[in-house]
């Protein structure tokens, strides 16, 4: 537990200076929980860092890399002024409703620790051998005996776990399963203000705690970071905050390998949205996305880390894809998503309130394209296809239930106000 | 009545979310409780560095052999633990001949091999010299 407050401590430490730097006039919850979502980012780039520079990992290395950064990004800003904060509105008693939900999520993460099967045998596996070795080893990587850890996949969560493990001083399983209750808060902070920019407060409350499950994910595996960074970024650029979204985005991709297709997703959601001239700004203010998942994908090509897939013929793959597509559709009525009247409540939404659609029109396209990437990578997999989508569609759909349920609850609840007024 | 229809949808997401209110706790050992023991007994024993061969009664990687395969992975962290399999289900014998040790759960004991430790259901042999 010690180690998961001193993680959090340390998270909050550089990332509300990160945040500051990035999004000055962010009010006290959206600052929180961008805060905690750039500083675990921060730690992770720290460790990376030291490793590709030879460093072997310790509490001290890492502690004394952790205090140069800190210092780096506090110094300029003890003498700027305190920045004017805008927004966020009042706490309402509703919120307390989400914060149980949280607290009762973070008691089951703590029980389920790594026992998730992506835990042990993918992001905790990775972390545990990182943290044994004192930095990333790229030979346990390129072994074809592990294959079975995904070798490609972004590796921010793992050095999350090589932290925790680092502070506390051993592998301890639990506090790692807190790390998604953590992600999870972060992010219904940032969305509880979003709420508050489009309703009113016990509105908005009740929005983010109808949206809340969203973000409550499987403890011990990368989607809930990806939801949390995901979901944020796509808020944040939804509002016109690019350059805290850019940043988001980047850490989505490097969390998992949707967080790529996340960004491709972006840039056709804007190119859907914009007028030409402002989407070309737009896009290209996406630069920071790229920069941050550029040392990792530039490491993967350099240590030649084998991704499942890419393997194959590329004519043969198009071959099989569309072969696969009568086995997708059977797949995916077998395995309907994790909360269906969720979903049948988003739906419903949708349909109800079309007219209103076209300003969401950012949101609802990178929704739609990254579903699409989502069902393109099925009908490639070289996996079984149905255990495959068995294993994963339930899960990864949460990616973008938060962004759906944005769009859903703000058209819902304004129209609720508005026939309340009328 | 459009206030209505606003409340609906409203409820059936914040329900939809809540109901079923399900997070599950996974079991990964129910079926071999004493394997993960047994692993850790193994790290306990061994150095980082060593390579060690992993042997259970199971034929298959989809069977099984993947899921002790990769629980050994994870528990060995900094050795290197080999599978007796090859991705066609194939024994690999030779394996055997590359190896420090070999852990053998419900195994029986391998000739050339000199038992280290006992426990858990299972055995660790170092090479004989």
């Amino acid at each position: 537990m010690i180690a998961a407050l001193l993680a959090v401590l340390q998270s909050l430490v550089v990332g509300i200076a990160a945040a500051r730097w990035i999004d000055p006039a962010a009010p006290p919850r959206r600052l929180l929980g961008t805060a905690y979502l750039l500083g675990s980012g921060i730690c992770a780039f720290v460790l990376l860092a030291l490793s590709v520079a030879g460093i072997r990992w310790t509490t001290a290395t890492f502690t004394v890399a952790y205090c140069l950064v800190a210092i780096a990004l506090w110094a300029p800003l003890l003498r700027r002024a305190a920045p004017a904060v805008e927004g966020g509105g009042r706490a309402s008693l509703i919120d307390l409703g989400t914060l149980a939900l949280v607290i009762a999520h973070g008691v089951y993460a703590w029980k389920a620790g790594g026992r998730e099967w992506d835990f042990w045998a993918i992001w905790g596996q990775k972390a545990r051998v990182f943290f044994t070795h004192g930095g990333v080893d790229w030979t346990f990587l390129v072994h074809p005996d592990h294959a079975f850890t995904h070798p490609d996949y972004p590796p921010l969560l793992s050095l999350e776990y090589v932290r925790l493990a680092l502070l506390g001083g051993a592998w301890n399983e639990s506090p790692m399963g807190l790390l998604s209750t953590l992600h999870a808060a972060a992010v219904l902070l940032i969305v509880r203000d979003f709420f508050a920019e489009e309703l009113r407060p016990a509105m908005a409350a009740a929005a983010t705690l109808a949206a809340a499950s969203g973000a409550l994910s499987n403890a011990g595996m990368a989607d809930a970071p990806m939801i949390a960074y995901g979901t944020a970024a796509l808020l944040s650029i939804r509002r016109g905050s690019m350059r805290t979204g850019a940043v988001l985005l980047g850490l989505a991709a490097f969390t998992k390998n949707e967080g790529l297709a996340l960004i491709a997703a972006v840039v056709l959601g804007l190119v859907a949205d914009g007028r030409r001239a402002a989407r070309r700004s737009a896009i290209l203010r996406l630069w920071p996305a790229l920069a941050i998942v550029s040392p990792w994908l530039v490491l993967r090509a350099v240590h030649a880390l084998p991704t499942d897939l890419a393997t194959g013929a590329l004519s043969e793959r198009i071959r099989l894809a569309f072969s696969h597509v009568p086995e997708l559709l059977r797949a995916l009525a077998e395995f309907p998503p994790r909360h269906p009247l969720f979903w049948i409540g988003v739906a419903a939404a949708l349909l109800v309130y079309a007219r209103q659609l076209d300003r969401e029109r950012f949101l609802l396209t990178v929704i739609v394209v990254q579903l699409g990437f989502y069902l393109a990578a099925y009908l490639v997999t070289p996996h079984d296809l149905t255990p495959h989508v068995g294993s994963s569609w339930p899960r990864i759909l949460q990616h973008v239930a938060i962004p759906a349920a944005f769009v859903a609850l703000t058209l819902t609840l304004r129209r609720f106000d508005e026939s309340r007024a009328a | 009545m459009r206030r209505v229809l606003a409340g609906l949808i409203f409820a059936t997401i914040l329900c939809g979310g809540l109901v079923p209110f399900r997070w599950r706790v996974p079991t990964p050992d129910r079926r071999a409780p004493d394997y993960p023991l047994f692993l850790q007994a193994v790290a306990e024993r061994t150095r980082p560095g060593d390579s060690i061969v992993i042997l259970v009664p199971i034929r298959y990687w989809r069977t099984g052999y993947g899921y002790a395969y990769y629980r050994a992975s994870y528990f060995l962290a900094g050795r290197h633990a080999i599978p007796i399999l090859d991705d066609g289900d194939r024994v690999r014998r030779e394996r055997l001949g590359q190896t420090d040790y070999v852990a053998l759960w419900r195994m029986p004991e391998l000739p050339g091999f000199t038992v280290v430790w006992r426990g858990h259901g299972g055995v660790l042999m170092r090479r004989a010299s």
